[in-house]
């Protein structure tokens, strides 16, 4: 295997990739994607070239350049499994594009076994032709469940803030929705006041955020389809720091109308709040648990702000982050529930941490000096997060065993607070 | 004569304070100005001013506003409207409380002033966090003007974290200046 690890090079930033071969991880899958044959009559995108990337960004795939590729098949008759695994390729993926309407294209794809020379999935999908995109990352899913055992977030979309400096009217803030790679930016919002602090609901229909657009923070629930929005709690102090719990009936929020900042409960249906924390310090942040038991959040009532638990059956609290320097904040769980990744601060470095809650290890996944909002996918694969360049703050992403790291494509001005949407299935 | 440039000085500054409605302070998008501010008069246009008017004045008149609470340096203390605040604390620096004394007195003075304490954190750190620690820093000026006999209805306070800082860069200069609360006559 490790003979085998020179042939490849990976379409990911460097800086990711030193860290990865020196830790040698064999188990990367190597697997070639081969140029999709292009017979819609059009010039399109380069549908094998994003499956590509969404692969590689994994850190769980090794992809093979398409310079270093021995054939370019696009048909099964086509394959020579030998010119595979001469290579140490283990799956190749190849496919067509054709026209089937006016407004219709289809993907053909197959994934190929190269040692057993069997087809594992092979499946013909028809995308809106100006929407390949789309298809693309449906493919990527497609080869990630079937290699990996586990789903594939790649259709999920990403909701972030921009901010811009407007020559007209000063700066300007944005409430995005992306692709998971970044690409394909709608503006579901627009602000000549802060927004922060965007969340999905569980089934990825809507957005609640925190927008200043009244002079006070106030947290806003918006469809995402329809663009209609409901401005739900508004009042004297903070209202703000909204997440959904998992069966997308409550909100966790952080409200200072008795004074200080608190955490409450927001039922979206009853529209009442129930008074979660009751303390002198500070309490914001809340995340809830994936088995909706409990909740995270930050606190200051110790030895500056750390993370915290409230176990919602119980009423009671215990501090979740020992050992790991005076600052620690903004945490979510894992999807499965067995660690939190939060921002940990230490002289003045702000860097991505994952905590093991078991095991109560905990590593940086990120090296930069003021990282911040990280948000797992919702497969548990990759984390996202703000990190601050000299262009401002940008987003990138790194595997969750923090060995891949991508920088997202870069945007105009700056980009904040990037969330992971659901699983779209 | 030398007294009475001084008081002369002095009383330009207490006109002024009396004749505007409103003091703008910085970053108040949106709201409608109504009169003049001397944020950023220098002291020297002060002085200016105060001579060419002191020549029209009467004395008596001083000697009535003398008696208030005000004095040169309050005058000129109530033009600082940002005080600054050290990492991750709410503590009111030593520094500020003559700062914080003088618009105490001239809310006192005023009672139809309001103030708004728009509370601010440098960058560093998480934004929902900064939210509350730039509420804590505003409701910590809050108290310290409600101790100072400042009614409450005079004065408001709302929070905007990391989102407005003053300066751009990603240095401790730029941090310090960041981290702070303004306070916004209307």
């Amino acid at each position: 295997m490790v003979s085998v690890c020179g042939l490849f090079s990976f379409e990911t930033i460097a800086e990711g990739l030193v860290i990865k071969i020196e830790k040698g991880v064999s188990t990367a899958l190597p697997i070639a994607i081969v140029p999709f044959e292009n017979n819609t009559g059009k010039s399109v995108i380069d549908v094998a070239a994003i499956i590509r990337n969404n692969l590689a960004r994994s850190g769980l795939f090794r992809t093979l350049p398409v310079n270093d590729m021995p054939a370019l098949p696009t048909a099964l008759e086509n394959v020579r499994t030998k010119n595979w695994t001469s290579l140490g390729i283990e799956n190749l993926v190849i496919g067509k594009l054709a026209k089937k309407n006016a407004g219709t294209i289809d993907i053909h794809f197959r994934l190929i076994d190269v040692y057993s020379g069997k087809q594992l999935l092979g499946y013909r999908i028809p995308v809106q032709s100006d929407d390949l995109r789309f298809g693309s990352h449906k493919v990527s899913d497609f080869i990630y469940e079937k290699l990996l055992d586990k789903p594939g977030a790649y259709t999920s979309l990403l909701a972030y803030i921009t901010v811009d400096q407007d020559s007209a009217t000063g700066k300007v803030y944005r409430l995005q929705v992306s692709d998971s790679d970044g690409h394909n930016a709608r503006t579901i919002l627009q602000s000549t006041e802060p927004i922060l602090s965007p969340a999905w609901s569980p089934d990825g229909k809507r957005i609640a955020y925190v927008s200043f657009e009244g002079r006070n923070s106030a947290i806003y629930l918006q469809d995402l389809a329809t663009g209609r929005r409901e401005r739900i709690i508004h009042g004297e102090g903070i209202n703000s720091s909204p997440t959904f719990s998992r069966d997308g009936k409550k909100l966790a929020v952080t409200l200072s109308r008795d004074g200080n900042p608190e955490i409450y409960l927001y039922d979206l249906k009853r529209k009442s709040l129930t008074r979660v924390t009751r303390h002198g310090a500070i309490d914001t942040e809340p995340a809830w648990a994936p088995d909706g038991r409990g909740l995270v959040f930050t606190s200051d009532r110790g030895d500056g702000p750390q993370i915290y638990y409230f176990n919602l059956a119980e009423n009671s609290i215990k501090r979740i982050t020992y050992n790991m320097g005076r600052y620690n904040t903004r945490a979510r769980y894992s999807p499965d529930g067995r660690k939190l990744v939060l921002v940990n601060g230490i002289e003045g470095i702000y860097r991505i941490v994952l905590l093991d809650l078991r095991t109560k290890i905990y590593e940086a996944v990120t090296i930069g000096e003021l990282d911040e909002s990280p948000s797992f996918s919702p497969n548990g694969a990759m984390v996202i997060y703000a990190t601050v360049t000299e262009n401002g703050s940008q987003l990138a992403a790194v595997s969750a065993d923090g060995f891949t790291k991508q920088k997202l494509v870069a945007q105009r001005g700056e980009v904040r607070e990037p969330v992971w949407g659901p699983l779209i299935r | 004569m030398r007294q009475l440039g001084r008081i002369a000085t002095i009383f330009i500054i207490l006109l002024s304070g009396t004749s505007c409605s409103m003091f703008s302070g910085g970053g108040s998008e949106g709201v409608v100005e109504k009169s003049l501010s001397p944020v950023a008069v220098s002291e020297a246009s002060v002085e200016t001013m105060g001579l060419a008017n002191a020549r029209e004045v009467s004395p008596e008149a001083l000697d009535g506003r003398l008696s208030d609470n005000y004095n040169g340096e309050v005058a000129s203390l109530l033009d600082i409207r940002v005080v600054q605040f050290a990492y991750d604390s709410s503590e009111i620096l030593e520094k500020y409380i003559p700062v914080i004394e003088a618009h105490a007195g001239y809310l006192s003075e005023n009672s139809t002033t309001r103030v708004v304490l728009e509370g601010h954190t440098d960058e560093r750190g998480s934004r929902e966090y900064n939210l509350a620690l730039g509420e804590r820093r505003a409701q910590s000026l809050q108290r310290r003007l409600s101790l100072l006999g400042v009614p409450e209805s005079q004065v408001s306070v709302v929070t905007y974290g990391e989102e407005r800082p003053i300066e751009l860069m990603h240095d401790e200069a730029a941090y310090a200046v960041n981290r702070r609360v303004e306070l916004v006559y209307r």
